[in-house]
């Protein structure tokens, strides 16, 4: 839900109070509409009475008089008897020419007259409005709301509304659109007041003896008042009137008394040009006939009636409220000042007047632009650049020079400045142009973009866009360090609809964005993108194959100077000891730092980066990799990379504001470093700064005492071969053929001197009953991923690693170390009989792909069935299986094959690795030894199988399953069946019949 | 009939309660409804509904005053019903009343909805009317909570078309120094 949403919604549950009031306001209850109206009844019977009552008196005042005969009309005298004949003879008045406006619509005519010929500041002003239909056909009246059909009257004041008729605010809003006829021949009339010295809201002004005081009523009507009323189809008629008023307010100026003294249009008194004001059709060509703009000192006379007359007139007309409320400001013209100004004709002249901080309606807009758009010569107006006219005014110089590109370009100069940026982009005949409104910006400048599309071509284009917005309005600012692009203001969601509009040649439409950019950061990179979609010719619907766009990006620039950071200088190493460097960026400390003065090869060189913001500029770290963004640090040899940690650049981010710090520590292991040069540490970072990108690095050495070889690499395996009796060939080759080239000869430090350190595995025949050949606990997982392959390799691998230290100057071998080898790992148990918890075994994994997984936890199950191998078997599961009969060979693999055959039917590498094997055992393995194959079920993916503690007490062959769970793997999804085959002694045993697993539930989780 | 009276009817379980309802505010509760939705039948269909949910909801309610009661669910009704529609991408002409509204409040889509709550906004929204003149009270819940046109305002109240538009111009910038004072930034 949006926050529009939200208000929505939020003013659904104001308060009850101020929403009561508001609807009794706009629709009383019938008992008050009752109540009201019997008020209203009284008080118009108690004014009738009072009529009644003072009617003989008036028609004696007004009665024609009669020439005076004292001697036969006696009565007469009566009448006047207390008053001197000469004294009270009243000469019949003047005509008095009440003020009187009409206007005819539809044949009907619509009449003001006010009661006066002119009023004072108190006076109270009776309005009759009347209607009468002089056409001979009906015409459709339409209101609102429960009031008269003609009580739209308001008093004016400079052409603005001030107030309604009376006090009328109570008059109920119907919920139902009312209407009616009004008949051939028929006559309405509505009469109302105003007093211009007491208005209703007591909040409000009394108004002004210098301003143009006018009533204006509003009817709206419609011509077939059979059909059903479409608001769209109601039209209104307004008639409008002035209200002479003496800027003396105490002149009393009652209707019949001393008339003469009044002159009814005392012009000299009203301070408004009537000439101006009185327009004898205000309201039906308000327009003048010709209007002459000035553009960049050129004067185009525009004639009512051309397209250009219209362009600018409804360019004109967008400038409106703002003309409106700055002729009020400005000029103290209230109201219809611009109207007045329109009917005398318009001379604009755009000009640019410079770029100075303006103080308007108590906003200071700093160093705003404007443009004066003269209205005659002596009514200029401000359209500032901070107000949504500002906009329309460079719209409706586009309209004007869009034939000239030369005007246009001159007038975008006056409008927006010299060099502003532009960008224009040609396709298809359509000319694309951007113009940014200053050279450059600090965040507290709006940026505005004006688009101007130009179909310079001869064919009509078709522009595309969704309902709502505009159809240049699909512009963006990009924010280099922002993800998201950012929304001009002025744009409108669209609905999703889609719309089109043809620009025929010559055609010319601009569309203004602007963009608050007062949270971006001045160092990040901005950017506008703008583009539209269009076809060429004139289509109606759709035609995505022919669609074409047009896509243009232009750079805003930033006013770098705002930024009190300044500019630093380059950057420069600022401090460097031993053991770091420190490099000053932009005001902050680049540091590398190793931990130690000096290393030795197999040395751990412990590196500490960081970076400190001590300048005042917002430092923007990025583009590195997911981690850290200092981790992108390199161990070299002689400015080569050898290893690194840190990867590549994928975005990632840190912001380090002035103050703030990062660090990040990496550790480089030498003894896989060469010794054949200097070492160092290098750390290089990306960042923004003032929105570029910047990289920089720091690198320190990495001291150490090794020297250069005086023998070579092959040499040194010489050395070594012929120790063992063979070739340099032999010697690798033998590692060739098991293992690929993993001989290794690496030349490392010791103290002070150079070696050569050679490392390879001598390999072993495989183990026979007998050999002086111990074995470890294999403590292998067995998860069907490559390690488990190298399980079944490792059988191959067992033997003795030999690692030879070659003295690199002389070739002298300084030492040796041999360990047992392979993948074979664990503590080796003596194959000796006679000690009780010692057992000679073998190990071997045969594990099979693709069988049938039966549960997660199977393990466990096979676990707890090997405690008793009677029950062994139950659930699927594999028992543990002894080969009583297996001092013959081809019997043990018989019974193997035939199990696995029978039961999960090996296959692939498990397979494959069983026949291997039993090709490797002999006769005299089987004699001497009782073969127990352990068969587990997992899901490889889950679960590391460990046999521990295998050993024989009292006679028995006990061990210890664990199972790991192993997270890490579970993307495997093989399901996997272990098969471990233990050849114990059997001189060792003397229950072979028992087989004991010891705590079968054991498993850990990770 | 008095709306204590019809308060109490509702209370009693009386349906001729409705009906005074209907009497006394049917053609509001329409007129909002069609203000929003300019369809005859759905604003009859949203007046049942309203009824309906007078009825559910009286008691335990007990509004002070019945027709905002009554306003409020109606406005309510009409909008989940538009937002039915536009979130199955109907969209249609007859809701133009309240599209036209909904676009004019797209710069309030700048606040983050986390930053304030309809609750908060409706406290900062009573403080704002409170604060109007009374005409520009007016102006405002006749074009937010009724969704009344600008020429119908206008025609109300008397004003130009140019005054009401310069007026909820003025009261929405006002808005956004209030939410701003408010704490929240727009």
């Amino acid at each position: 839900m949006s926050t529009r949403d939200t208000f929505i919604d939020a003013m659904g549950i104001i308060d009850d109070e101020l929403l009561t009031s508001h609807l009794r306001r706009k629709c009383p209850t019938k008992t008050q509409k009752i109540q009201r109206y019997v008020m209203a009844a009284a008080i118009y019977a108690a004014a009738c009475l009072v009529f009644i009552a003072v009617l003989p008196l008036i028609i004696g005042k007004d009665k024609a008089p009669t020439p005076p005969d004292l001697g036969d009309a006696p009565i007469v005298i009566e009448t006047v008897e207390s008053i001197d004949a000469t004294e009270t003879y009243i000469f019949p008045p003047e005509p008095i020419e009440l003020p009187t406006a009409t206007t005819v619509f539809e044949g009907c005519e619509f009449t003001i007259v006010l009661d006066k010929p002119n009023y004072a500041l108190d006076d109270t002003i009776h309005v009759t409005v009347t209607l009468e239909n002089k056409s001979d056909k009906d015409v459709g009246l339409w209101k609102g709301h429960l009031g008269h059909f003609l009580d739209g009257v308001g008093f004016y004041e400079n052409g603005e509304w001030r107030w309604s008729y009376s006090s009328d605010w109570d008059k109920g809003y119907s919920d139902a659109i009312r209407s009616g006829p009004i008949e051939s021949g028929a006559l309405i009339v509505y009469e109302v007041e105003f007093t211009p010295g007491a208005p209703n809201d007591a909040s409000d002004p009394v108004a002004s003896m210098d301003s143009l005081w006018e009533i204006r009523a509003d009817v709206q009507y419609y011509l077939n008042p059979e059909d059903r009323v479409e608001y769209e189809n109601v039209k209104t008629a307004t008639v409008t009137i002035e209200v002479p008023h003496s800027g003396d307010s105490t002149t009393e100026t009652t209707p019949g008394s001393n008339v003469t003294e009044i002159d009814p249009i005392d012009t000299e008194d009203i301070p408004i040009d009537t000439e101006d004001i009185t327009d004898p059709e205000p309201d039906v060509n308000p327009e003048p006939s010709k209007i002459e703009v000035g553009i960049a000192g050129k004067t185009v006379v525009l004639y009512r009636g051309s397209a250009d007359y219209s362009r600018f007139m409804n360019s004109f007309n967008s400038l409106e409220y703002y003309i409106h409320s700055q002729a009020e400001l400005l000029y103290g013209i209230r109201g219809g000042g611009y109207k007045n100004i329109l009917n005398k004709g318009i001379y604009a002249e755009l000009v640019y007047d410079g770029n100075a901080d303006i103080t308007l309606d108590g906003v200071t807009i700093p160093k705003a632009r404007r443009v004066l758009v003269s209205l005659g010569n002596d009514s200029p107006l401000v359209v500032l650049s901070g107000s949504d006219d500002y906009n329309s005014s460079s719209s409706l110089v586009g309209y004007l020079a869009y034939d000239s590109p030369e005007i246009l370009n001159t007038v975008w100069d006056i409008v927006y400045g010299n060099n502003t940026p532009r960008k224009t982009v040609e396709q298809d005949g359509l000319r694309y142009t951007a113009i940014l409104d200053r050279s450059s910006y600090t965040i507290n400048d709006p940026v505005r973009v004006t688009l101007v599309l130009e179909n310079k071509g001869s064919d009509p284009i078709t522009l595309r866009r969704l309902s709502s917005v505009h159809f240049l309005s699909d512009v963006w600012l990009c924010v280099l360090s922002e993800c998201v692009p950012r929304i001009g203001e002025n744009h409108k969601n669209p609905d999703g609809s889609v719309v089109f509009e043809t620009l025929y040649p010559g055609d010319v439409i601009s569309y203004t964005e602007w963009f608050d950019v007062s949270d971006a950061y001045l160092y990040s990179k901005w950017q506008i993108s703008a583009g539209f979609s269009y076809y060429i010719g004139m289509i109606d619907t759709d035609d995505f194959d022919n669609r074409k766009k047009v896509q243009m990006n232009i750079d805003v620039p930033r006013n770098m100077a705002s930024d009190e950071a300044a500019v630093y200088p380059e950057s420069y190493i600022s401090k460097q000891t031993t053991t770091s460097v420190t490099k000053t960026v932009f005001g902050c400390e680049y540091t590398i730092t190793i931990d130690k003065p000096k290393y030795e090869m197999g040395d751990t060189v412990k590196v500490k980066v960081s970076f400190e913001n001590k300048g005042k500029t917002l430092i923007y770290l990025g583009g590195q990799h997911m981690y850290d963004v200092l981790d992108y640090v390199s161990f070299l040899v002689n400015g080569k990379g050898t290893f690194e940690v840190g990867g590549p650049p994928i975005e990632s981010t840190e912001l380090v504001a002035p103050g703030d710090s990062h660090s990040y520590t990496v550790e480089f292991d030498t003894s896989e470093a060469k010794l054949t040069g200097v070492w160092s540490v290098k750390s290089r970072i990306e960042f923004y700064a003032y929105g570029e990108k910047q990289t920089e690095s720091v690198e320190i050495e990495v001291p150490h005492d090794g020297a250069d070889p005086t023998i070579t690499e092959n040499e040194a395996l010489s050395a070594v071969a012929k120790k063992h009796g063979v070739t340099v060939e032999y010697l690798c080759e033998r590692e060739f053929g098991v293992r690929g080239a993993d001989i290794e000869c690496s030349l490392v430090s010791k103290g002070d001197k150079s070696i050569y350190r050679v490392t390879f595995i001598e390999l072993l025949t495989p183990p026979r009953n007998g050999d002086n050949f111990t074995v470890g606990l294999v403590e292998t997982p067995l998860n069907g991923n490559t390690t488990d392959i190298r399980l079944y390799n490792g059988f191959e691998y067992y033997g003795y690693r030999y690692t030879y230290d070659v003295d690199a100057t002389n070739g002298e071998i300084l030492g040796v170390n041999k360990t047992f080898s392979g993948d074979v790992e664990g503590t080796p148990v003596s194959a000796d009989p006679t000690v009780d918890g010692s057992v000679a075994y073998e190990y071997y994994a045969f594990f099979s792909h693709s069988m049938e997984f039966i549960d997660d936890y199977g393990i466990m199950k096979t676990s707890r069935y090997t405690k008793n191998k009677d029950k062994l078997g139950d659930s699927g599961h594999l028992p543990i299986l002894e080969f009583r009969n297996s001092s013959q060979f081809t019997e043990f693999s018989d019974d193997i094959e035939n199990y696995l055959e029978l039961t999960d039917k090996p296959s692939g590498a498990g397979m494959h690795n069983f026949l291997y094997q039993k090709e490797r055992f002999g006769k005299e393995f089987f004699d001497k030894n009782r073969l127990y194959l352990v068969g587990l079920r997992g899901t490889c993916s889950a679960y590391n199988h460990y046999f521990n503690s295998v050993t024989v007490k009292n006679g028995k062959l006990e061990f210890e399953i664990l199972t790991e769970m192993d997270h890490s793997n579970s993307w495997i999804n093989e399901d996997i069946s272990v098969y471990v085959l233990f050849a114990v002694p059997k001189d060792q045993l003397t229950d072979v019949t028992s087989v004991d697993c010891i705590n079968p539930y054991s498993y850990r989780y990770d | 009939m008095e709306q204590k009276e019809i308060i109490k009817k509702l209370n009693d379980r009386d349906e001729s309660a409705l009906r005074h309802i209907q009497d006394e505010y049917g053609n509001l509760i329409k007129s909002i409804a069609y203000n929003l939705f300019k369809s005859d039948s759905v604003a009859e269909e949203c007046l049942n509904d309203t009824l309906m949910d007078i009825w559910d909801t009286i008691p335990p309610e007990n509004p002070k005053s019945l027709m905002s009661y009554a306003c409020m669910i109606v406005r309510r009704r009409v909008i989940d019903r538009i937002r039915g529609e536009t979130a199955k991408k109907r969209t249609n002409s007859e809701s133009a009343g309240y599209t036209d509204v909904y676009d004019e409040l797209s710069y309030l889509d700048d606040i983050s909805k986390e930053v304030v709550d309809k609750m908060e906004f409706s406290r900062l929204i009573n403080e704002y009317l409170r604060s109007l003149s009374r005409t520009n009270r007016e102006i405002f819940i006749s074009r937010y909570f009724d969704f009344d046109t600008i020429d119908s305002i206008a025609a109300r109240l008397h004003l130009s078309k140019n005054s009401v538009n310069t007026r909820l111009t003025r009261m929405k910038n006002g808005f956004r120094s209030k939410l701003e004072e408010g704490g929240v930034e727009v």
